[in-house]
């Protein structure tokens, strides 16, 4: 039995991280044919399998065009798989709300932080892209956000994302929020100087720091 | 007001020719970003070929750099083939609705005709105009959008990265249309005697595999580039933003004369790689360093840029890594100006430009 599911959680793994839409929705049938725990599936299977691409991207293997594929089967597993989830009440995750400044309409690589927090067990609310400054501070204050991402990739947008700390200054909730920025004008040296909590260069840097900023040191290793 | 000895052209012709010349070239890149400087927008600018024109009238006037010009770019020549564009007031166009948006769709397009398609022709005319005002001082150039940001902007950057996994020979379909049009739009820009430019920002190594690129996007850029050859004797230049270290052999054999790297490359590792077989151009960050840098953070950017490349042997053209942000200030660019004319001057002070 248990080999069993070995064999389905490493299709589950395989069928992400080598973007074989047909091959991950096979075996997310199978795990729910063969009584595989979903959540069981989701983290050891198709995560594990996002986590591998990770690297691979990281390594310069795969790109960006490979991402969004292994996003595909992620979400193909997901939408079998995820359904049958039975909700854990005493898991309390972290909101986030995310979005591309306004006047920007780059997403890609918003998008692959927000899968790569989904699957890390963070409540994404994504508002899109070209989002208005005052959508941020209210959706953050509106869902009590722990957690706020923004994205640009123009140098003549990034300064929103100071306009937007100083406005959830005004508004009394800096201090209850972490703040994530990254896209590729920014750097580490803007983060600090807008008064960002944290800025990362890429999909798989942005989720580290998010947990660390989250949950701690600790947790995030 | 004569700040410099020679005009752009006679410099041109003295490298060209192994003569003297009184100092390196400069090209920071402005064009639609420099709208600032005449009280008009972006999308003011791109929709009329008289506000062209005094952008770079009034930024050559206050600057004297090296080049001037208009181009389509990538937007323009998707939008020619039937994109719908939005025009931010002053961001650069985005694409709306894209003209496929299923692969059935492409089977109806055709290359686009430069003097009739989108607005292409304002770009055309725009160089006209330059040429007849400006074209005895300074050369005249035009950027056109590679293969695949033209494609990017004709099937949406998302659906294209994943078709080059999924429908290859769709996306072999789609660059032959945009190079097609895009050789149109060259053979319009060299009859009026000016210069080609591409910019392919998407097929860089931050985007796609080096593997990719020599699939989808070096044999289309190669049709670019024989095409100019053919007509002109040499290549255009080629910027590619991005991360492209993995790709600058390949840039080479498209048969680009001129390499335009971004700031996040090595300048000193592109010399060393590739500068004996191109020129090359760069890579003054523009957004960390002239649009907010310091008198002397700009200085010192550009003495490392010539630290690097100013011996590279087949010439090297001091340039920010991309494009200028709009609003940056007339004085930051003067600076990054001023540096090319003092660490720049010819015979290069050896002692100020290595720091002995």
């Amino acid at each position: 039995m248990a080999e069993r599911e070995n064999e389905i959680i490493e299709r589950l793994i395989t069928g992400v991280r080598d973007m074989d839409e047909a091959l991950t929705v096979e075996a997310a049938e199978d795990a729910l044919r063969e009584k595989v725990e979903p959540l069981r599936a989701i983290n050891e299977g198709l995560v594990v399998g996002m986590h591998e691409a990770g690297r691979l991207y990281e390594q310069e293997e795969y790109f960006v065009p490979e991402l969004l594929l292994c996003s595909d089967a992620l979400y193909a597993g997901m939408d079998i798989l995820a359904p049958h989830l039975t909700p854990d009440p005493s898991r309390t995750k972290t909101t986030v709300v995310m979005g591309v400044v306004a006047g920007d309409t780059h997403d890609i690589g918003k998008n692959l932080v927000k899968l790569m927090l989904e699957v890390s067990g963070f409540a994404v609310c994504d508002l899109g892209r070209d989002v208005p400054l005052a959508a941020f501070v209210d959706k953050v204050v509106e869902l009590e956000a722990g957690l706020l991402c923004m994205s640009t990739l123009m140098s003549t947008t990034m300064d929103g994302m100071g306009t937007v700390i100083r406005e959830l200054e005004r508004k009394g909730v800096r201090k209850a929020v972490k703040v994530l920025v990254g896209g590729g004008p920014l750097s580490q040296a803007f983060a600090e100087r807008i008064g960002a909590d944290g800025y990362a260069s890429n999909a798989t840097g942005a989720v580290k720091l998010a947990r660390r900023l989250t949950l701690g040191e600790a947790a995030a290793a | 007001m004569a700040r410099d000895e020679m005009t752009p052209l006679e410099r041109a012709a003295a490298i060209a020719a192994g003569k003297p010349f009184d100092r390196i070239p400069f090209a920071p890149f402005l064009g639609e970003t420099a709208s600032h400087f005449i009280g008009t927008t972006m999308a003011q600018y791109r929709h009329s070929a008289e506000l062209m024109v005094e952008v770079e009238r009034v930024t050559y006037e206050m600057f004297g750099q090296d080049g001037v010009g208009a181009g389509p770019g990538y937007q323009a020549l998707g939008e020619a083939l039937g994109t719908k564009l939005i025009f931010p007031e002053n961001n650069t166009p985005y694409v709306g609705e894209p003209a496929i948006k299923d692969w059935k769709d492409l089977d109806r397009l055709e290359p686009a005709d430069p003097r009739t398609a989108g607005k292409l022709p304002l770009y055309l005319e725009a160089l006209k105009a330059l040429k007849d005002t400006m074209g005895k001082d300074v050369p005249v150039g035009s950027f056109v959008g590679g293969p695949l940001s033209t494609g990017a902007f004709v099937r949406g950057t998302d659906a294209l990265l994943r078709d080059m996994t999924k429908h290859p020979e769709k996306v072999h379909r789609l660059m032959q249309l945009v190079t097609d049009t895009a050789l149109l739009y060259i053979d319009a820009v060299l009859a009026l005697g000016c210069g080609v430019s591409i910019a392919d920002p998407v097929a860089s190594g931050t985007m796609i595999s080096a593997a990719n690129f020599r699939e989808f996007v070096k044999p289309y850029l190669k049709q670019y580039a024989d095409r100019v050859r053919a007509k002109t004797g040499g290549g255009p230049m080629l910027h590619i933003c991005g991360n492209t270290t993995r790709i600058w052999r390949d840039m080479v054999e498209t048969g680009a004369s001129t390499l335009s790297l971004d700031n996040v490359v090595d300048l000193g590792a592109a010399r060393k790689q590739v500068g004996r077989d191109v020129c090359l151009m760069g890579n003054v960050d523009p957004v960390a360093v002239v649009a907010q840098g310091t008198p002397e953070t700009i200085y010192e950017a550009v003495r490392q840029c010539l630290m690097q490349a100013c011996d590279s042997p087949k010439g090297y053209v001091l340039a920010t890594g991309c494009q200028i942000p709009l609003g940056t200030s007339a004085e930051n660019i003067r600076c990054f100006a001023d540096a090319a004319r003092t660490l720049g001057s010819y015979p290069l002070d050896k002692d100020a430009v290595y720091e002995r």
